[in-house]
Formats: C-alpha cells, structure tokens, sequence
C-alpha cells in the first residue's frame, strides 16, 4: 500500500516538475510554509513548528488548480547564512550549547537569529475568490523569519552531551582504518545503523528544546490580472510564535507534545465587501494557538487563530484548521489539512500534499553525483 | 589532491592545526604516512564532536623529508542539521590545515572538492587531506 501511495505522488510530481527549471532538484520541492505564504492566509498552516531553513528550496502550490506553472503559483526560500561558509562554526554553536570550562550548557541563546534567518518569495494566482483573496489577481509576497531564541533545557543538553560521548566512539570504530585513512561514506553510514549504541544516541538528539521563540515578517502586493500597473498593496504583517516542548520535560523519547502560541500584528488592505471587491486599510490582530502531538510516523495537530480588526469588529473572523501528518519513510510525509480558513466566503480549507526530501537519492538525475 | 609542504633539512618542529568549521558532528585524525606501508597516528580531535586538532608536533623536519601527513574528518548530519540542508553542509564545509616549521614558515592549506565525499543519502561526509613534507 505505501508503495502504490509513493507511485501515486512520484506520478503527480513529475508532472508538476515538468513546469520547473530543469536545475531544480526534486530535494527542493514541498509545499509552502514560508512566511510568504502565510501572509497570504494560503499556507497549510498558519503556526509552524520551529524549523530550520534551507539553503534553497522551492516551493511549488496548487500548480494543477489552475493548469499553470511558474511564475503565477510559486514559492522559493532562501537561507542567507549558506550563502557564506562560516570559519568557526562547529555542532554547540548550531545547537545553541556551549562548551566553556570542559562542561556542555546553554549557549547563546540568540545565537539561531543569523543560522536560522530564511528568505522567502511567494506567488498565487487564484481564478476566484478564495478567503481574503480576490479572483484573478495574482498575489506577490516577501517574507523572512528566524529563530530568535532557543532554550535546550537540562534534559536535553544531558541527553546530548551523552550522545555526542557515544557518537566520538562508534564513529572512531566505523570510520577509521587502523592502518590509517578512511572508510567509504556509505560504508560508515551502513555500520554506523547496525550499531545500536549509536542510533540510540542518535535518537537522543530528536528530543525537542524547551523552548524557542520565533519570529517572521511578510509583505504582499496584489497584481489584478497579473498587470503591473493594477499593482497595489495588499498586507504586511510581524508574529511571534512560541513553542514549549513537553518532550524536554518527560521521560519517553517517542513522543512530543507542544504547544505553540502566535501573536502577529497585520496591516491589512481587507476586502469588505466581497460583491463589489471594495478594499479597505484596517489593522487586524492575530492570536491563537496550536497543539501538536507527534508519535513514531505519525502527527496530529490543530490550530485556532482569531482574528480581530481594529475599530470594527464586522470583519472579525476566525481561522480553525486540522493537520494529519504521516511519515512513509525518512523522504516522504503526506500531510492532509482541513478546516475553516479567514474571511467568510469560500473559505473551507483542504489540503493533501507531500514533503519530500531525497538527498542524493538516483531518482533525481540532476543532482546525482 | 595531494598537497606539498616544503621543509629544510634541519631541527625545527612541524606543526600541523586543524580546524573545521560545519555545524554537523565532526570526528578528525592525523596519521603520519613513513613509507607506503608504515602509518603512525599523530593525532586525534578531542571527544567534543567539533572536529579541531589542536596544534600537534609532527616531528623534526630533519626527518620528515617525504612523509604525507593525512588528515581524515568523518562527519555526521543526521538529526542534528536538517535533511535538506545536508547538500548545503557538504558543499559549505570549510576544512583549513596549517602547518608551521617549514621553508616558508606558516602555510595554510584548505580542502579541495575532490577531497570530500558524501554518502548516497547524505548524511556521512568525509574529508581526507593528503600534505606531503618535501625537503627544499
């Protein structure tokens, strides 16, 4: 059965990949998340968990709504701090640990702001009227978002400074040929997974920091009819979302329960009238939050924001979606969402996507080495 | 690619220094190459998964004449940087050798691409940096 569900996402992505540049790797296609996106109110989920950004990826939306392709639906994320090759950076610095007098303890907090910071530009183009956003114009954002701060917890700085002890040792027996050189890549890949202490120390690392703190910006134009000179703007908007993780503070390693909490300030060109696509400026307030339960493959989570207007509380809405994570194998989640989205018309959400990531793997022929 | 480092015929001490810079978990080693078949282990990064050697005494220059000092670094992604960035990691990695003691005193050498390799999925990067001692 998961095999015929992956033929069935590799057959509908080739077609979409037709439309894409030929020097995008498969590795970087997924569906958006980007502060771009959601700033549009079009992202499957309006509070994400804490993530790190890519280097590069792209994001293709919807490309079969409407049988087009790029530029009109797209979305592309960049990560500045890979632009560079850092001189000094080392695993504590990315973990935001440190390592001063002999002793693994938080670090610099702050440290995820540069690491972290992602790029993102975005594009939808809908043929009607979808939420807040009106039929055949088609939407440009720009966004960026970073980590501003994280908090390992003790749990999960003890967990990783006996993991990071075991790790030294079995990659020493794995790698290094007693006669001097190394071993192949895949060779010390292979013996490395049949080591059971060291994929429990491995596993040790998933657990979750207690807390993280993260923030985004986006801004959006809307283009009628996809002229330039109908541009105009359509919102701006900053949030803050907070994550504690339960994980950090129980005992089992399989599971997490978190809890996110979104506060964002939008400035909005708000449709008031949808008949006669009447625009008015008015400032909204989005909070809310989200529960996130993930268990071996599977995640299940659910988000409620509202959404307030200042000085006129007509145009109040509310935004409550579901998400169904399932994890088919170390490449591919299919991620199905559904659920009321803002505004008052056409405003049911429904998803069903896949998140791929195959690294090297032979089935992306541009990027085989 | 095998690197030349050229050294004088006399007493003073080789150092190498190494440091990598990856945000991934980093295990290095330093091994001293006599002859074709005689190896002799130099050095190791300290149990810290960062990777570093700190500056290590090779020997007299008097006696490396020939001698290929490799240095290998091992590198783990998984769980700790996310998979779509490992291609990033890999290209990124900054791997600098710096040696002292020599002809022309301290030499800093980088690590080539066709020094790194990756496992098919990604998730291993190794490093092998070859320098060969010449006398002057």
């Amino acid at each position: 059965m998961r095999r015929i569900i992956i033929l069935i996402f590799l057959f509908c992505s080739s077609a979409c990949l037709c439309f894409a540049q030929q020097q995008i790797g498969l590795q970087n296609l997924k569906t958006p998340n980007a502060p771009g996106f959601q700033i549009l109110d079009i992202a499957p989920s309006s509070i994400e968990k804490p993530t790190n950004p890519k280097e590069f990826a792209l994001s293709v939306f919807n490309l079969s709504n409407n049988g087009t392709a790029l530029p009109k639906n797209f979305a592309f994320e960049i990560s500045p701090y890979w632009l560079f090759k850092p001189a000094d950076e080392n695993v504590y610095k990315y973990l935001n640990l440190d390592t001063k007098k002999g002793a693994v303890t938080q670090g610099n907090s702050t440290g995820g702001i540069l690491r972290k910071l992602s790029i993102s530009f975005a594009s939808s183009f809908n043929d009607s009227t979808t939420g807040s956003l009106l039929k055949n114009t088609n939407y440009v954002s720009f966004g960026a978002r970073t980590n501003i701060i994280t908090i390992n917890g003790n749990k999960r700085i003890g967990a990783l400074t006996t993991a990071f002890k075991t790790m030294h040792t079995e990659i020493m027996k794995a790698g290094f040929k007693s006669g001097g050189g190394v071993s192949d890549p895949d060779s010390i890949e292979a013996t490395l997974k049949n080591s059971r202490a060291y994929q429990q120390a491995v596993a040790s690392l998933t657990i979750p920091p207690l807390f993280q703190l993260d923030g985004a910006f986006a801004v959006s134009e809307a283009f009628a009819n996809n002229e330039y000179k109908k541009h105009r703007f359509n919102r701006s908007g900053i949030w803050l979302s907070a994550t504690l993780s339960a994980a950090a503070l129980s005992k089992t390693k399989n599971d997490n329960l978190s809890f996110i909490f979104l506060g964002r300030i939008i400035w909005d060109n708000a449709l008031i009238d949808t008949t006669g696509n009447l625009l008015q400026r008015k400032n909204a307030y989005d909070f809310g939050g989200k529960a996130d339960y993930s268990i071996g493959r599977f995640s299940i989570s659910i988000e409620h924001l509202n959404r307030i207007y200042s000085g006129n509380n007509i145009h109040n809405s509310n935004r409550t979606v579901g998400t169904l994570q399932y994890k088919i194998n170390d490449s591919f989640y299919i991620t199905g969402t559904y659920g009321e989205n803002f505004g008052t018309a056409n405003n049911l959400i429904t998803l069903l996507g896949i998140n791929w990531g195959l690294g090297n793997s032979p089935l992306s022929a541009v990027n085989k080495k | 690619m095998t690197n030349t480092y050229f050294i004088n015929n006399d007493l003073s001490s080789i150092t190498i220094k190494v440091t990598i810079s990856t945000p991934g978990f980093a295990v290095s080693k330093i091994d001293k190459e006599i002859q074709a078949s005689s190896t002799e282990d130099i050095a190791g990064s300290p149990v810290d998964g960062i990777g570093d050697v700190p500056e290590t005494i090779i020997g007299n220059a008097n006696m490396l004449n020939n001698c290929i000092i490799e240095t290998d670094t091992i590198i783990e992604l998984q769980d700790i940087v996310p998979q779509e960035e490992w291609q990033s990691c890999f290209k990124n990695l900054v791997c600098t050798y710096i040696f002292t003691g020599g002809s022309h005193g301290t030499q800093t050498f980088n690590c080539d691409p066709d020094d790194k390799k990756n496992s098919t999925s990604g998730t291993i990067i190794t490093v092998s940096k070859r320098i060969q001692l010449v006398n002057k």
